[in-house]
């Protein structure tokens, strides 16, 4: 049970930098890290309810983390 | 007892890179302790389940999140950076601008 308190706590202190980040790029890397820590979440869960489906989700979960943080890079535009 | 250390360790390792996310000044410090210091938690930790629950379904697919974190997390970091570079981001110490012009 700590280790789901450690994982919250760190999940609150990103969401902080969601929130503050004066530019779109700290908004992206914040978001990005914080579906990392989702997946690691959903790990602990498909363990809990010995369920294989939440796995499947998780894998899921980093592609799209991924191919969203480099569609962000592709298409911002210069001001 | 060698799961408490482990993990104890893992998690030790996504605090600091989630101070570090709030703490520093510049955004390139921001990007490398966000990415590598987290992942690496991440990554301890997914080693350590999948160890336990070796040679099954689960530790399969532990393996290939572990695969593809490890392989596309810098790729992400590195256009993020490149992006906000070309926009107008820059270091608090830079020297010199090698990337006159770019687009």
């Amino acid at each position: 049970m700590m280790f789901e308190y450690i994982i919250f706590i760190s999940a609150l202190m990103v969401l902080i930098r969601v929130i503050i980040g004066p530019s779109f790029a700290d908004r992206t890397i914040a978001s990005d890290l914080l579906i990392n820590l989702l997946i690691l979440y959903m790990i602990l869960y498909s363990i809990n309810t010995r369920s294989v489906i939440y796995l499947d989700i998780a894998i899921l979960l980093s592609i799209l983390s991924f191919t969203g943080t480099l569609s962000i890079a592709r298409w911002v535009r210069k001001k | 007892m060698i799961e408490e250390i482990w993990l104890g360790i893992s998690g030790i390792f996504m605090l600091l890179g989630a101070v570090g996310l709030l703490r520093f000044k510049c955004f390139y410090l921001r990007a490398h302790s966000a990415t590598m210091t987290t992942v690496g938690g991440v990554c301890l930790s997914l080693f350590y389940f999948a160890y336990k629950t070796l040679w099954s379904i689960f530790s399969f697919k532990t393996l290939l999140i572990i695969i593809f974190l490890l392989l596309t997390s810098p790729t992400a970091t590195h256009a993020i950076s490149h992006a906000a570079f070309v926009n107008g981001i820059k270091p608090k110490s830079l020297v010199k601008n090698e990337m006159e012009g770019e687009k």
